[in-house]
């Protein structure tokens, strides 16, 4: 029996070898390389968006250039470039002259015998020498001349614009002291207007707190009933603590009119009398927050 | 730690400190894993589903049994898994069926019992790795959070040394911990979601087996 329960070949096996591990590897590596260049580029534009800007700051410009510009710069130098081209012109006519002249010489020679030739040619080229030097010194001249003119031009017009810098400068030296005189004035009657606008409304709103509470010493008095024998100078003083609308908030006996049964009757029609008139304008509320009111039995 | 730090990915990762590195390290080569078992895994279950629905085909086309069997014994091992388990199922059956008279019943539960163990191999096969895939979907997340937990935590100790915090300071650190996140969820979204769908495929394959054994078994007990 036990020969039967044999088993033979192969062990069973599920499934089968995958054939495409490799390309499945490489598209795994593919798809992480993707996602790290679409994060890589995507944080770069990100960040090269707010990169620093970075700038010098200068007090004042850099010394040389400031000092070989300002003369063009000012308006009085135009006429002044005019005189540069003049010296140019001269020196260019003397060339010329030497070479009209060599070619007769040189004529010359051929048709007498060659001593001649020979001296007459020295005698020319003396002669040439001669001229040539003159000529060279003539040129140096002029243009020693030449540039003394342009030295004295230069120097002219270095003296003429520093004038004119200076005019320039004096006249906006003036310029701003009367234009500061200017400006002061205005302020001053600018100061001025405002002082007397302040002044007015302050005395308007002064009669109008006085008006107000004129009103309502009114209302109160109406109010009051007054107990008999009451001297009629006495003056009973209350602080009265108001809230917006009118209604009263706490009242105080600040000084007595003398007689108690008066200060009682004063503080009961206060009581009584609200709310009290204040102006319905919400911004002059605050004058009316604390209220010193007087009363009389006589008014 | 300097205002003007690199902003960019490399840098921040760069960066970052030991234990972050080595977490986002982690991440990548499981992501990388994933993406691998995912491919070949696609490949797979691709390559499985054309098998079953060719050798259906055959099978319901009417045609031998006999050579059908010839057929997949010869294409043992390049064969699609239903294929193995007819092979097995006939095999089984025609060794029982030799000795004449024999009792028909024992003959078809056989025939069961090995295209059973066939099917239970072949579907193993097939679940490979899914494990690995269901795990990363669901682990990943929280070792990229325990990255990120880790670099805020340096971020902020790293802060208690100066006097004015702001946020300049703490912003790096942030976001190169926030980096460990991100590579969680890359490696742990596409995990779960292959996972979802292969678990699908392969239930629908396990169903298209289920189904053919089923009426393979009747047709034997017909034939017997």
């Amino acid at each position: 029996m036990a020969a039967l329960m044999r088993t033979g070949g192969v062990p069973p096996q599920g499934g089968r070898e995958e054939p495409r591990a490799l390309l499945s590897g490489v598209l795994a590596v593919l798809v992480h390389l993707l996602a790290v260049m679409a994060l890589t580029f995507g944080f770069q534009i990100q960040t090269q968006r707010n990169e620093p800007v970075s700038a010098e700051l200068w007090a004042a410009l850099p010394p040389p250039p400031a000092a070989e510009r300002p003369p063009p710069k000012d308006e009085p130098v135009e006429p002044v470039p005019a005189p540069r081209p003049v010296p140019r012109p001269e020196p260019k006519p003397v060339p010329p002259p030497p070479e009209p002249k060599e070619a007769p010489a040189k004529a010359l020679p051929k048709v007498d015998i060659e001593l001649k030739a020979k001296e007459a040619a020295k005698a020319k080229q003396a002669e040439e020498d001669r001229r040539k030097l003159e000529e060279a010194k003539k040129r140096e001249a002029e243009k020693a001349k030449a540039q003394a003119q342009a030295q004295a031009e230069a120097k002219a017009q270095a003296q003429a614009e520093a004038k004119a810098q200076a005019q320039a400068e004096a006249k906006a030296q003036k310029e701003a002291l009367a234009k500061q005189a200017e400006a002061d004035r205005i302020r001053r009657e600018q100061e001025e207007l405002s002082r007397r606008a302040a002044e007015a409304a302050a005395s308007a709103q002064a009669k109008l707190l006085a008006s107000h509470v004129d009103k309502i010493r009114g209302k109160v008095r109406r109010f009051i009933v007054e107990p008999p024998g009451v001297a009629p100078n006495a003056t009973a003083e209350f602080d009265v603590v108001l809230i917006p609308g009118g209604d009263v908030l706490s009242v105080k006996l600040r000084r007595s009119s003398g007689n108690a049964l008066y200060d009682e009757a004063v503080e009961r029609a206060i009581m009584r009398a609200q709310p009290l008139p204040i102006p319905p304008e919400p911004q002059l509320f605050p004058q009316f927050r604390t209220l010193l009111l007087q009363f009389r039995p006589q008014e | 730690m300097n205002v003007t730090q690199d902003m960019s990915v490399w840098g921040l990762v760069s960066h970052a400190s030991l234990f972050v590195q080595l977490v986002m390290l982690g991440l990548l080569l499981a992501s990388l894993l994933s993406w691998w078992y995912i491919f070949r895994k696609a490949f797979a279950l691709r390559q499985a589903k054309a098998d079953t629905e060719a050798f259906e085909k055959d099978f319901w086309s009417g045609g031998d049994l006999n050579s059908l069997y010839q057929a997949a014994a010869a294409a043992k091992h390049r064969g699609g898994s239903l294929e193995r388990i007819f092979e097995a199922g006939f095999r089984e059956f025609s060794k029982v069926k030799r000795p004449p008279g024999a009792d028909r019943s024992a003959a078809i539960d056989g025939t069961r019992r090995a295209m059973s163990a066939t099917y239970q191999r072949e579907m193993d096969a097939l679940e490979d790795n899914l494990a690995f895939l269901a795990s990363v979907g669901s682990v990943a997340p929280y070792i990229g959070l325990l990255g990120t937990v880790w670099g805020i935590m340096h971020a902020f100790m790293g802060l208690s040394t100066v006097a004015q915090a702001t946020l300049s300071l703490v912003a790096p650190g942030i976001a190169e911990a926030l980096i460990a996140t991100a590579m969680g969820l890359f490696a742990a979204i596409p995990a779960v979601l292959a996972y979802n769908r292969f678990s699908y495929d392969i239930d629908r394959l396990a169903v298209r087996f289920e189904s053919f054994m089923e009426e393979f078994t009747n047709i034997m007990q017909r034939q017997g």
